[in-house]
């Protein structure tokens, strides 16, 4: 059984359609780069993922079951946007954490946070954008998770951080997991990628391994994603 | 999970109220002293109309936050970027929208009850006016 199966997925904004009928699968053990321009439709579908939208047409399968309370449990989301409450303190949010995810790793958290030079009193709304996010990431490759989505890991982060972020991510998924990312940086991620989806527009134009997809084109990813684009 | 997410919201409405319930308490213990020593300290009395409005005040006030948070609450963990968080919780979504409705009926019950026991402080339990207050309701009643 695949992990993620996606089967003739659309999302319709009114006349707008943000997601065109999507299919692809995605098997256990994988780092897949979910890559896009801004607006092709990227965060539509990891929100469908995780719940957060229902779909307009088609369906998305989790470990063979329909985005609930089950595939919340094996997912770990990271989205684009800071969600942790400001008003609590590093010790709250992984108190919080560990109460609702029955796979979060404490330890870990702790012991990662303490690498970034983070203290468990610290008060997230004396931090830094960057410093949230960092938390936040924290959090999520602290989870035991099958599914770890990343919706922009490191789209507002200087180059110098990037590399950490991508090294944090690497050495802290859980074996045998799938790691999706989503990004419109790609020649910052395609070093770490078995397998690409190419998506604009809503449609999904490439679906297929890194390693084909520079064979294919005989240059690098985000090359190969600009030919593609322009077929379009 | 419907305790869990109890436990984090109770916890967090007890602290956003928690000063208007002190200053509930503290005002009617106010208008006490004022009355209790009105006779010693003529100033007393002219206080004791000011200190009567800042007690109904924070009552009224406490109140009306009550049903602002309320909406403020579910806005902001809901349908704001805390919705990121709460709403990819591996929980019922009935059991997010219960956990806010029984934490505000519990939030505004708590609130009636500490005006209630500023009240019984201000008036002093045991003197005339309670007495003369529930013969009314009791009538009332009949």
């Amino acid at each position: 059984m695949e992990l993620i199966t996606c089967k003739s997925l659309s999302k319709d904004y009114g006349v707008k359609k943000a997601l065109d009928n999507v299919s692809f699968q995605i098997p256990a053990g994988r780092i897949v780069g979910l890559l896009g321009s801004n607006g092709s439709g990227k965060t539509t579908l990891i929100k469908i993922m995780n719940e957060l939208l229902v779909p307009t047409s088609g369906e998305i399968l989790i470990e063979g079951q329909r985005p609930g309370i089950e595939s919340k449990k094996v997912i770990s989301y990271l989205p684009e946007r800071t969600y942790l409450p400001y008003d609590k303190k590093v010790a709250e949010v992984i108190a919080y954490f560990k109460d609702f995810y029955s796979d979060f790793n404490v330890e870990k958290a702790y012991k990662l946070l303490g690498e970034l030079g983070i203290k468990k009193e610290d008060k997230l709304k004396q931090m830094s954008k960057g410093t949230k996010e960092k938390v936040q990431l924290v959090l999520v490759m602290s989870r035991e998770a099958d599914i770890y989505i990343l919706d922009e890991p490191i789209g507002g982060v200087d180059p110098v951080a990037r590399d950490q972020i991508l090294d944090l991510i690497l050495k802290n998924f859980k074996e045998g997991a799938s790691l999706i990312i989503s990004t419109h940086l790609i020649a910052d991620i395609e070093k770490i990628l078995d397998d690409v989806i190419f998506i604009h527009q809503g449609k999904v134009l490439l679906n297929s391994s890194a390693d084909e997809v520079r064979n294919k084109y005989h240059t690098s990813i985000e090359n190969a994603f600009k030919e593609v684009f322009k077929q379009c | 999970m419907l305790g869990k997410l109890l436990k984090y919201e109770m916890k967090s409405q007890g602290k956003s109220l928690f000063l208007f319930w002190m200053a509930i308490l503290g005002l009617g213990l106010l208008v006490r002293i004022f009355s209790l020593l009105e006779e010693a300290v003529p100033i007393f009395q002219y206080l004791i109309p000011i200190s009567i409005f800042t007690f109904v005040l924070a009552i009224v006030l406490s109140l009306v936050y009550c049903f602002f948070l309320a909406i403020r609450n579910y806005y902001k963990k809901v349908l704001r970027e805390e919705g990121y968080l709460t709403n990819t919780l591996p929980v019922k979504k009935s059991s997010i929208i219960l956990s806010f409705l029984i934490t505000d009926v519990v939030a505004l019950i708590v609130t009636v009850a500490f005006s209630f026991l500023g009240c019984l402080i201000a008036l002093g339990s045991g003197s005339e006016e309670i007495r003369s207050m529930w013969e009314a309701f009791s009538i009332s009643i009949e």
